[in-house]
């Protein structure tokens, strides 16, 4: 896929993807929810957040999204502001809770965002739709279809546009442990194939090791970056048969922070 | 099916009830007077009930159609106008909880048997159904659905058209179904205060001139007419939001 950089300003191109500069964000006077975050992700990286509730990892994935502003520090997508990349249509959001119209069938729902876009470029939805596995289901409603079903359909509204930026909020949460396993492996697949620049928020660490190049985990009240770990597994990472040594240990290593992180700021 | 059997039944036996009761009950004919005599009247003054029904149809719908401008003007207002909802809540509030056939009685000491006092009536024992449905249906929006469309850069219109107005429109449906047969009762209402037309004035009438049968007949064609636009409403209803049982 050729990505579409007209209408960014120059130098873009050589700029991270998305950059938080000593990011803090209080929702209420006193209150941190998050506070000196500095991250970097590159062109076509894939970062997972991870950390217990309450760390801000959400609230992180908002600003990226232009839908919070941050209450100290920057935030900046290809170059620009949030809501500015928004405008270029550069931007797909896919929520736990799949943002479906629940009048509309799945085709009419993928085919939305590239109404709303107006992008002409981007990829046809009965194709996509086929493609994640849904080709029976075009003209069923939110209502008809299983919640994986449901999020797949959230997660090609999200791509169908085809842009440079990708931000997945724990888009697995809500599925039941078989189907988040299946889908896990799925959108792995899904990524590796469109490549946008993927900021990933999940609580599952076996969903971060798979699907992330780095794995960053959030601290809590305030969230901070405790650790920002590359993790340099060969892909396909496929675990659910028969996970490797090498995975099974970086999975230990990661729980291992999560806890020593969470045993500091207690339960 | 059953449903409809189930109001053939009904109508069967108010039919034998009625006819019963003109049998046994020992009322005069002037107070309960038999279906044929009833028929017999809505006949030989068909032009009379006609002129009335269309009389009461006409303030009906226009108050109706009022009371859906005014209700949709301030529901959507409120969305964009934070101050609008602040300001006609108390409004709409207190006039909800005056009793309309004392703002009735005003109306017609003030401005007579004219049509607008009667689309006032219609307008205020009508809209307030549409608003709360309206107000109720935009505020359970789906948030995540708007935060899609605000990172796809959706306009303010698009977020309407797409979120907003889907959310709201089953509420609207359900609305209709009691407002606009409200809007028929508020019409009649209006008629047998204030005027000398429509199935209300009948009504009047067949009361001073102890015209049981005039009553029963105009009784009869304002119960069709509710029926009716109740009907309407579930029917188209039903038809805009098939998906739901899809």
């Amino acid at each position: 896929m050729a990505p579409t950089t007209s209408g960014l300003p120059g130098g873009a191109q050589s700029a991270p993807a998305i950059a938080l500069k000593g990011v803090s964000k209080r929702f209420k006077a006193g209150s941190d929810i998050l506070t000196g975050i500095h991250l970097s992700v590159a062109r076509g990286e894939l970062v997972a957040l991870v950390g217990a509730s309450g760390c801000g990892k959400t609230t992180l994935l908002r600003m990226a999204a232009g839908l919070e502003e941050p209450s100290e520090g920057s935030v900046e997508v290809l170059g620009v502001s949030p809501s500015q990349a928004c405008a270029l249509r550069q931007v797909g959001v896919a929520f736990q809770r799949a943002a479906l119209v629940p009048s509309r069938t799945a085709w009419e729902n993928v085919r939305l965002t590239l109404d709303v876009t107006g992008r002409t470029d981007g990829l046809d939805p009965t194709q996509l739709l086929r493609d994640f596995g849904l080709g029976e289901h075009l003209h069923a409603y939110p209502h008809q279809l299983s919640g994986g079903m449901q999020q797949r359909v959230n997660i090609a509204a999200a791509l169908v546009h085809q842009p440079q930026i990708l931000l997945l909020d724990e888009p697995l949460g809500a599925l039941d442990e078989i189907t988040r396993e299946s889908m896990t492996e799925w959108l792995a697949g899904v990524l590796a194939r469109t490549g946008p620049t993927t900021l990933l928020v999940t609580h599952s660490v076996e969903e971060a090791v798979v699907l992330a190049d780095r794995v960053v985990i959030l601290s809590r009240y305030p969230g901070r970056i405790a650790h920002d770990i590359p993790i340099h597994l060969p892909r396909p990472r496929d675990i659910w048969g028969k996970p490797s040594p090498e995975f099974q240990e970086t999975v230990r290593m990661i729980r291992g922070h999560l806890h020593a992180v969470l045993r500091a700021t207690g339960l | 099916m059953s449903d409809r059997r189930a109001y053939l039944l009904m109508l069967v036996s108010v039919a034998v009830i009625w006819l019963l009761a003109v049998r046994w009950s020992g009322l005069p004919p002037l107070t309960l007077p038999s279906p044929a005599k009833v028929g017999e009247v809505l006949w030989d003054e068909r032009s009379a009930m006609l002129e009335g029904t269309l009389s009461t149809l006409f303030t009906a719908l226009l108050g109706y159609a009022l009371a859906n401008v005014i209700a949709l003007s301030l529901a959507i207002g409120s969305v964009y106008l934070r101050w609008l909802e602040a300001f006609s809540t108390p409004w709409v509030v207190v006039l909800k909880n005056i009793p309309f056939v004392a703002l009735a009685s005003l109306l017609i000491i003030t401005m007579g048997s004219s049509l607008l006092p009667r689309l006032i009536i219609v307008v205020l024992v009508c809209f307030h159904p549409l608003l709360a449905n309206l107000n109720q249906g935009l505020k359970a929006a789906d948030r995540v659905l708007i935060d899609r469309m605000r990172t796809l850069h959706g306009s303010r219109w698009e977020i309407f058209r797409y979120v907003l107005w889907p959310s709201a429109l089953p509420y609207y449906l359900a609305a209709h179904e009691i407002a606009f047969t409200t809007s028929i009762v508020g019409a009649i209402v209006a008629e047998w205060f204030l005027s000398r037309q429509g199935l209300g004035h009948i009504l009047v009438q067949g009361m001073t001139e102890y015209r049981g049968d005039r009553i029963y007949a105009a009784t009869l064609i304002s119960s069709v007419l509710s029926f009716g636009a109740y009907w309407i409403c579930r029917a188209v209803g039903r038809h805009l939001t098939r998906w739901q049982r899809a």
